[in-house]
């Protein structure tokens, strides 16, 4: 290899002046411009590229190819194809919503809940697997999707979920990780605007137009996040304080909402697929929006006039979450963490509640008094 | 978006646990999403944690494209 690549990863700054969190510094070493890979190849290979190339949410990164693609060549995709997928899309979410909890929660855990939740979690990552297959297939395989859906609902029950709007079961893991977070009640709810369908015109033509907005988006004069907290904030900040375990909770309710969601989709029922997936046309390029486990992820593509890619970009949805001026760092600054292990593990349990798509790094920084 | 740089097994520890090479560089991974894994075998990581095998003709083809991608981050550095 010339230069080696790495998985990514971000690093967190943190400067603290008497205990309070007075400026933050998000540095991104996640590897950009892949995209660029895409660039010469058939359309068709895009959706397979991308669903190889990154290590979380395979199927949401492929979708999301899909439906560019799909829009840039003029043929977007049927509405059997789109349910079809939407129950990819619900299944991989949920695993991947419950694997990151389970597995990268940053505070301690007792064993004997690890040691319970090691064989829910294989459950269901082997159930997200055969839906995301059955969605991955030319013909309509809602049916065979019925027993893997009830083993993901199983394994997230095992995990503590119960139904929406209820408190986690005793002593299950996520039980365990709200009565972490519960007295931990440092940080101020900050708005941040949730990143929606009707910003999906406005965000693709900026992406298509500019390279580096892929790395650093924004919309003017508007603080946006993405995901289970930014879609379901105002339904829970009335009877929770904590911001942490706000967020926590929006995690609980996305879970709820997406099983009932998969669950009506194999019986053939209406879900908002809006809400899951979207595409449409800016400039010369077709772009595909999926809602995955941790929000709006987009892809752009133009195709030439023999079918190969032209253009292509990919914007995550952790680059509006963790960008230097986003909800992240507006949460963390004028909070009052302490100083030592406490508030470093304080900044790692809400930036695990933000949940990168990749690995992070936390320094601390005191300032130095006059 | 983490990229899915696959790793192989050196050697499978006790405890869900294996021992795999990435770039010539070793490190401790958990296998406990990960069902028989064997030495030689081909694992995808995120941040040390084992989410699937894969077989080594696609382990190569992925390694490929991440060369790929390496020598053009080369050539706009």
């Amino acid at each position: 290899m010339n230069a080696p690549l790495s998985a990514g990863a971000i690093d967190i700054r943190v400067h603290l002046a008497r205990g309070v969190v007075c400026a933050v510094e998000v540095e991104s070493q996640r590897p950009q411009l892949l995209s660029r890979l895409f660039i010469g190849r058939a359309a068709e290979e895009a959706p397979r590229l991308a669903g190889q190339m990154f290590s979380l949410c395979g199927f949401s990164q492929s979708t999301a190819a899909r439906l560019a693609v799909a829009r840039a060549a003029g043929h977007p995709l049927s509405e059997d194809a789109r349910r079809q997928a939407g129950a990819g899309l619900l299944a991989e979410r949920v695993f991947e919503t419950i694997r990151s909890l389970a597995m990268q929660w940053p505070g301690k855990l007792a064993p004997t809940i690890q040691a319970v939740v090691g064989q829910h979690l294989r459950d269901a990552l082997k159930a997200s697997r055969a839906i995301v297959a059955y969605a991955g297939m030319a013909s309509m395989k809602t049916k065979e999707m019925s027993a893997p859906a009830a083993l993901l609902k199983e394994a997230c029950h095992g995990a503590g979920l119960r139904g929406k709007g209820e408190g986690p079961a005793a002593n299950s893991l996520l039980d365990a990780i709200l009565c972490d977070v519960a007295c931990d009640d440092v940080f101020m709810s900050r708005p941040a605007e949730n990143l929606a369908l009707e910003d999906d015109d406005e965000v693709a033509s900026m992406l298509s137009a500019v390279e580096s907005y892929a790395a650093r988006p924004s919309l003017p004069g508007r603080i946006m996040e993405t995901g289970a907290y930014a879609r379901y904030r105002g339904a829970i900040s009335q009877t929770r304080a904590n911001v942490l375990s706000q967020r926590l909770i929006a995690r609980f309710h996305d879970l709820a909402d997406a099983l009932a969601e998969l669950e009506a989709l194999i019986a053939g029922q209406d879900i908002a697929l809006g809400d899951l997936m979207n595409d449409g046309h800016s400039e010369d390029c077709g772009f595909g929006t999926v809602e995955c486990a941790r929000g709006r992820l987009y892809h752009s593509a133009q195709i030439d006039d023999e079918g190969r890619l032209l253009h292509y970009r990919i914007l995550a949805p952790t680059e509006w979450n963790f960008h230097p001026a986003g909800p992240f760092v507006e949460t963390l600054l004028t909070a009052r963490i302490g100083s030592g292990e406490t508030a470093r593990l304080r900044v790692a349990k809400l930036a695990a509640l933000f949940d990168p798509c990749v690995a992070f790094d936390i320094e601390m920084k005191e300032m130095a008094h006059a | 978006m983490c990229l899915a740089i696959p790793v192989q097994v050196k050697e499978v520890l006790p405890d869900d646990m294996a021992k795999v090479t990435i770039d010539g560089a070793s490190m401790v991974v958990s296998t406990a999403l990960v069902d028989d894994v064997q030495v030689g075998d081909y694992l995808v990581l995120h941040v040390g944690y084992a989410l699937a095998k894969i077989d080594p003709e696609e382990a190569e083809r992925t390694l490929e494209l991440i060369r790929e991608a390496a020598a053009n981050m080369g050539e706009v550095a």
